[in-house]
């Protein structure tokens, strides 16, 4: 899947951009803030519907604005179809008023859709950006994001199974909070206990719905990742990947048949539920389901975080990066959209050269400060694939604007 | 510029309609104040005869202006099953089909704490006095939304009744009839494929 052409509007510090762009390699460059990870951001979020770097949509609109809008043009592969995918979002809340105005359009062949979950997936794009680092450094939501992003774009049925399960989530918290406010801290009684379990019954299909998928990614992105790891990191080590779920079904799951998974989670899972309402209850939260589990990384059996260095940490998010891209490639049967947010300058030659080799023919966003830096320092690293890619394009970002060069000798690349 | 008291007024009742924001409401008031008079009179005495008159139905929870109401009262109908459904709205919608020859019990929501609407306030109770009093009850169709709150309120009604065995089914999901398989979305689709049946 390529992208053909890119519009914002009102978009970060762009108020009108049109650009068409070109088919292997983009190189977006100039000085800081002037907008470069702006026009990358405004890519990725059109492939998953939010922002890698924040997730309050008011903060993509141009200042003293109302309303952003991105729209692309989008072909596949072998060139043989068109289509445009777009995102916008408008907030005319009067602050003078509590009823809050904003809503998010998502619209195919400008066409609006009235689900997220039916525009998840139509474009997919992977983003390598500083922000990886947070996979390792941050808590276990940085991480469940990361694999229900990946999941959502290739099972349409996830995403929405994500959202019935958060919002199941939400009653069941609102209910165990009405509780306690009503009652204090005297034991449940029968329609208390009543009223939690038809929650719990509500989610544990759809939590095992969740985590079954979760565990099979999971063991797919462990096996992609580890080799990934192996080229990139210069020690022995071996990176696994493996899915943590609190409350003991990690147990229950080694010792069960691969047919009965669903199954077996399901009712793991309502029995915890039902035997932790008092536990809950005290807490006003609903304390174990996949709304708290985690993926463990570690490195030769050692949990990865506490004791690696920053290059250890920094080969391991690079390595998910890649396995998530393999995993897309491999599911979609095309090659999603690649885009590099500033990430060479803080790679070295190793690992620059093991994203570049991994990269494959796919159509590729870069920026960078310094233009002379991709025909110095990338180029040689992997004069194949750049040959074989064919022309580069450059665009110069200044102020909020794009200037796209002129080449007048594409043999000096 | 300020509306007078009386206007102001009006515009703000009308808002408080659902799916009427500001703007609409504006533009009603001053189609109401465009009206005859007695056309005007017409419409804010047929408001209140309707609100003073229709009460629930003793049975069913259904709005009414007569108790029992219409299908409650219909000798004709079949004693032997009760759909339950949402809302007054989802009784017209069945009876438009003219298929259901059943009795209906209207709960008048769903379970939501997140919307403030607990189990007490859906007509639950009702329900299950109904089924008490009433012996010529063999099944109970459930036909609440396919949300969220609708299935996990169906479930619940489903656990409260199955002691008694009465039987108790939930209506099927799937493909809407004339409609071609490539427009379905995916959920809807793989409901579909999971719940396909010998043919």
């Amino acid at each position: 899947m390529r992208i053909r052409s890119v519009e914002l509007t009102n978009f970060r510090n762009f108020r009108r951009l049109e650009l068409e762009v070109g088919s292997s390699v983009n190189v977006f460059y100039g000085a800081n803030a002037q907008g470069k990870t702006n026009i990358l951001e405004a890519l990725y979020l059109c492939a998953c519907a939010r922002s890698h770097r924040t997730s309050k949509d008011r903060d993509l609109i141009l200042h003293n604005e109302t309303k952003y809008k991105v729209r692309l043009i989008l072909t596949s592969d072998n060139d043989d179809y068109d289509e445009s995918v777009s995102l916008s979002y408008f907030d005319e809340t009067d602050p003078s008023l509590s009823s809050p105005k904003a809503k998010r359009i998502a619209e195919h062949n400008d066409v609006p859709l009235d689900k997220i979950s039916r525009y998840i997936g139509i474009f997919n794009a992977v983003i390598f950006a500083p922000e990886d680092m947070l996979l390792i450094k941050e808590g276990p939501s940085v991480r469940r994001r990361y694999l229900d992003l990946l999941i959502s774009q290739v099972r349409p049925r996830y995403f929405h199974a994500l959202q019935r399960y958060s919002k199941l989530l939400m009653q069941r918290n609102r209910t165990l909070k009405i509780i306690r406010t009503t009652k204090g801290a005297k034991g449940l009684n029968a329609q208390e206990e009543a009223e939690l379990e038809i929650w719990d019954y509500s989610m544990a299909e759809t939590a095992a719905e969740i985590i079954e998928e979760r565990l099979v990614f999971s063991e797919r992105i462990s096996g992609a990742a580890s080799i990934h790891h192996s080229r990139i990191s210069d020690e022995k080590e071996i990176l696994s990947v493996r899915y943590r779920s609190i409350g003991g079904l990690n147990e229950i799951l080694s010792e069960t048949s691969e047919t009965m998974i669903r199954d077996r989670i399901e009712n793991y899972l309502l029995s915890r539920w039902k035997a932790t309402h008092r536990e809950d209850y005290e807490k006003g939260l609903t304390m174990i389901g996949p709304h708290r589990d985690d993926l463990e990384l570690s490195l030769d059996g050692e949990g990865l975080r506490p004791f690696a260095s920053q290059g250890q940490q920094r080969s391991a998010a690079l390595a998910l990066k890649m396995a998530e891209l393999d995993i897309l490639r491999e599911d979609t049967k095309e090659s999603p959209v690649l885009l590099l947010d500033d990430v060479f300058s803080e790679l070295d030659a190793r690992r620059r050269q093991a994203l570049l080799s991994g990269l494959g023919h796919a159509q590729v966003f870069i920026t960078c400060t310094d233009k002379e830096f991709v025909s110095r320092e990338l180029i040689p690293l992997c004069p194949d694939l750049f040959s074989q890619t064919g022309a580069f394009s450059f665009y110069r970002v200044l102020e909020g604007s794009v200037i796209p060069d002129t080449i007048d000798d594409p043999g000096q690349i | 510029m300020r509306y007078a008291p009386t206007i102001a007024k009006l515009i703000a009742e009308l808002g408080k309609l659902p799916g009427i924001g500001n703007k609409s409401a504006q533009r009603l008031a001053f189609h109401i104040l465009s009206m005859p008079l007695e056309e005007a009179a017409t419409l804010s005495d047929s408001i209140t005869a309707a609100r003073q008159s229709v009460r629930l139905c003793s049975v069913c929870q259904n709005y009414t202006d007569r108790d029992p109401c219409s299908v409650c009262g219909d000798p004709n109908r079949d004693r032997s099953t009760i759909c339950v459904v949402e809302n007054p709205r989802d009784v017209s919608t069945m009876e438009r089909m003219r298929d259901y020859q059943g009795l209906y019990h209207v709960l008048h929501g769903v379970y939501s704490p997140l919307q403030n609407v607990g189990l007490d306030s859906l007509k639950l109770k009702e329900l299950i006095t109904r089924l008490q009093k009433e012996d010529s009850v063999r099944e109970v169709i459930l036909a609440t939304n396919q949300t969220a709150e609708g299935e996990a309120t169906a479930l619940y009604i489903s656990r409260l009744i199955k002691p008694s065995g009465i039987r108790v089914t939930r209506i099927a999901s799937g493909l809407p009839m004339g409609s071609d398989l490539e427009f379905a979305d995916d959920l809807t689709l793989s409901k579909a494929m999971r719940a396909r049946h010998e043919f």
